[in-house]
């Protein structure tokens, strides 16, 4: 069985397999970093280390449901050396799934294409978006890479 | 066998054959300086008996030999010859190889050494033919430990002091002469050799002499430089003893209040050890070292900034409740974190000796492989900088030397045909001078050749012929930085590896440095490398833009004024200032990063920032405060947005990011 930390963003529900979550944290201070992509929304301050957060809802093109601010939490995942908080509007529990469980995805679901997605799994009567976050980190970097040679090259 | 064992053997062997090999080349610099034939034995045999009882037979026989070949040459006085240095560096490859393979695989590799064997067994047959005897390398004194308890007596110490003459001196009984009459004047002459009655009746003719002297520790480095000052002295040391059998404990280290009598299980190796106060020979015995990776120093340091703020937000928390016992507590522990934050970023600067250190073989090796003559000479091997960025620099200094070397130096003949010195000097200097570390590599050969590198440039299409007159020397040096540029008659396998200078200037630019050249044509080439002291910390001035906060590096910053909007002109429908030093741009923050358009609110408060040699004024809306900050990376994450080079965690929890000045002045 495998544990997943089970997001709720806008309508949807994510799963981040455990072993890339590093802690959930409260929604404290968020300094923006100009000229980044809009849903980079800066970054903040963790025990000492500067961590990104990015706004997981904005990156698959979803509108935060009317959450209540106080449920909204950052999901820090620690992926590849790589160190990202994702803003979500709730964490909801962390569930197990056996591996079997855990189906192929279809082509687009829940916003965001295949490739960046493990697989879905039911959960009860929903349907768990099991995310790959190695590739969603590394396509926001590599956006962000082109934000950049755009503003050098014009 | 335990790995911790093996882990512990291998740095340490690996030290004692880092001090061997600098020892063989201040022995074949120096001669024999007296003491560094001792060191090296007491080097050899540690590192035998380390092996042996770890062993590893074939590294503690070849090691035993070593010992024998230097024991030889101490005992049998001889001046070490090329031959030994030769076969002793040899052995000392061998060596390094062995523990490579050690760490590699735990095993000593079965291999002979014969070859090694045989060649110190050679050199130590030849030598006999050469015996020449040199001078009294050991302590004449039998038994001192009597008088260092007299001198303990009076409150003084008792001092060996070693002197040598020139070889060529001319009159050395007289020098000696007047080197004794200044031990006699100043401090008690216990006993000398050659004998004092000897000395002074113009008896003797040696270039060398030790004497036991008691003084106070206020008055040797006096003797020492009197005697220094003498005409044909090239050398004087002088060492204290604290050969102490009952254990008087001058050299222990102070127990604290409580009285623990730490000294007294000082171990008996101390008991007879001499410290040597400046220490001439290649002293290059390092500290007890623990090896810690850097992760684990930063990982503590984002503790500690962490600790900070809490401690920030206990100070506020103080204030408000009017305790003056709580606010006393608190100023004492702000005084505590700041020692442990300074700590801490000391634990990140190390001495450039310890990357330096492997320099003067690779040099030696050059020197013979590409047929050049040449002295190599390091100074500032104390110049502490951080860690990260030096061992960042280890390729571009090797780079830099070799290119100084096999580049830069005219091979001997052609040296002398210019009326040079046969032999060429390539420096490498190390110093700080504000808040800058610089590094420099010199050579005094050729020279660059401005028109040699203006026509390569002119035939790559860099520039055009007609430019070429107006370049000033220091734009035609920077060519050379260019990818893609080389004037190397040949690629030798020593340079030409396809590393130019433009990855040496790339380098030096990560790290928040910058590289020039001086040159003069058939005088030398200094490259001179300027880099931050440290990437962890920098003092800053916080400004606010539109309620954001950001950190501009004082390193940067020239000057923080306020412009009347009459002061401000347009050049071709740019904004500029002008100051003492010329017509400066105006860039307003807040435009630049998108925060806002610019507002008109007179006087403007501009930030004069100086990258280099630009420098433009970067209107802010207000400057708040100038502080050391904690410079902290952004991350993969984020590492290519241009405008920031880091970010750092203000006293209350809020981060700041810490503006790159050069993106901002060269906007894409």
């Amino acid at each position: 069985m495998d544990s997943y930390v089970v997001m709720r963003v806008g309508s949807e529900r994510y799963g981040a397999h455990v072993s890339q979550v590093r802690s959930v944290e409260r929604v404290g201070e968020i300094t923006p970093v100009p000229r980044t992509l809009p849903f980079i929304k800066g970054v903040m301050h963790l025990r000492g280390a500067i961590v990104p957060v990015i706004d997981l809802a904005e990156r698959v093109g979803l509108v935060h449901a009317s959450a209540d601010p106080d449920e909204r939490r950052i999901v820090v995942a620690d992926v590849d050396e790589m160190v990202v908080g994702m803003l979500v509007d709730a964490v909801e529990d962390v569930v197990q799934i056996a591996p079997e469980a855990v189906e192929p995805p279809p082509s687009v679901v829940g916003g965001l294409e295949a490739v960046y997605l493990r697989g879905v799994a039911r959960l009860g009567d929903d349907l768990l978006v099991l995310l790959n976050l190695e590739r969603v980190f590394s396509a926001v970097e590599t956006e962000q890479l082109k934000q950049v040679e755009k503003m050098v090259h014009g | 066998m335990h790995e911790e064992y093996l882990e512990a053997f291998l740095a340490e062997a690996a030290e004692h054959v880092e001090r061997l090999e600098a020892f063989c080349l201040a022995l074949e610099r120096g001669g024999s300086e007296p003491g560094l034939l001792d060191e090296m034995f007491r080097a050899a045999h540690t590192l035998k008996g380390m092996s042996a009882t770890m062993g590893f037979s074939k590294l503690a026989d070849l090691t035993h030999r070593v010992e024998d070949l230097l024991g030889a040459l101490r005992d049998a006085h001889v001046r070490p010859e090329p031959q030994h240095v030769d076969a002793l560096l040899a052995a000392v490859d061998r060596m390094r190889a062995r523990l490579e393979a050690i760490a590699a695989s735990s095993q000593d590799p079965a291999e002979s050494d014969d070859d090694i064997l045989q060649a110190l067994a050679g050199a130590l047959s030849g030598s006999e033919e050469v015996h020449e005897v040199h001078g009294v390398f050991q302590l004449p004194f039998a038994d001192l430990s009597d008088w260092t308890r007299r001198a303990a007596a009076e409150g003084k110490n008792l001092y060996v002091v070693q002197l040598r003459l020139a070889a060529d001196v001319v009159m050395p009984g007289v020098r000696l002469a007047m080197a004794y009459q200044i031990l006699q004047t100043s401090a008690a002459v216990v006993a000398a050799s050659p004998p004092t009655d000897q000395v002074m009746a113009g008896q003797v003719e040696a270039t060398e002499a030790f004497a036991a002297i008691v003084a106070s520790s206020g008055e040797v480095e006096g003797i020492r430089q009197a005697i220094l000052d003498i005409t044909d002295v090239t050398h004087c040391e002088v060492s204290k003893v604290t050969e102490t059998p009952l254990g008087a404990k001058p050299e222990a280290p102070r127990a604290k209040e409580d009285g623990t009598s730490a000294q007294s299980q000082m171990s008996p190796k101390s008991a007879s050890a001499t410290t040597a106060l400046p220490s001439s020979a290649a002293d290059v015995r390092p500290d007890a070292t623990l090896r810690v990776p850097v992760r684990k120093v930063d990982a503590l340091m984002n503790t500690l900034s962490d600790l900070v703020i809490t401690k920030t937000r206990l100070a506020t928390l103080g204030a408000s409740s009017g305790d003056p016992a709580l606010k006393e507590e608190i100023e004492r522990l702000d005084r505590l974190v700041g020692e442990i934050q300074d700590a801490l970023l000391g634990l990140r600067m190390v001495p450039v000796g310890t990357i330096f250190h492997r320099y003067p073989r690779m040099m030696r090796d050059l020197e013979r492989r590409l047929g050049r003559a040449f002295d190599f000479v390091m100074t500032g091997l104390d110049t502490e900088m951080d860690r990260v960025v030096l061992e960042e620099m280890g390729e571009v200094l090797v780079h830099l030397l070799r290119n100084a070397a096999d580049h830069g130096l005219e091979p001997p003949e052609v040296r002398e045909s210019q009326g040079k010195s046969r032999r060429g000097t390539i420096r490498l200097a190390a110093y700080t001078a504000g808040g800058h570390v610089f590094l420099e590599v010199s050579d005094d050969g050729r020279g660059i050749d401005r028109d040699r590198v203006l026509q390569t440039a002119v035939a790559k299409g860099w520039i055009s012929p007609e430019d070429t007159e107006s370049m000033s020397d220091e734009s035609v040096y920077a060519l050379l930085f260019r990818p893609g540029f080389s004037t190397a008659l040949r690629v030798s396998d020593v340079s030409g590896r396809g590393v130019g200078l433009d990855a040496v200037r790339e380098k030096v630019e990560a790290l928040g440095g910058q590289i020039r050249i001086e040159s003069v044509l058939g005088a030398g080439t200094t490259f001179i490398i300027q880099l931050p002291l440290t990437l962890a910390i920098l003092p800053a001035l916080l400004v606010s833009v539109r309620e954001q906060v950001f950190a501009v590096p004082t390193a940067n910053v020239d000057d923080v004024r306020r412009l009347a909007q009459d002061e401000i002109r347009h050049v071709q429908d740019r904004p500029v200032v002008r100051d003492d030093e010329g017509i400066v741009p105006v860039v307003d923050l807040a435009e630049r990063l998108a925060l806002g358009s610019r507002r008109d609110r007179y006087p403007l408060t501009a930030v004069v920032c100086r990258d280099g040699k630009r420098r433009f004024a970067l209107i802010v809306d207000q400057v708040l405060d100038e502080m050391e900050i904690v410079n902290k990376p952004l991350g993969r994450f984020l590492q290519h947005v241009r405008e920031f080079s880091g970010a750092t965690v203000l006293g209350d929890g809020r981060v700041s990011l810490i503006l790159d000045v050069r993106s901002i002045a060269n906007p894409a």
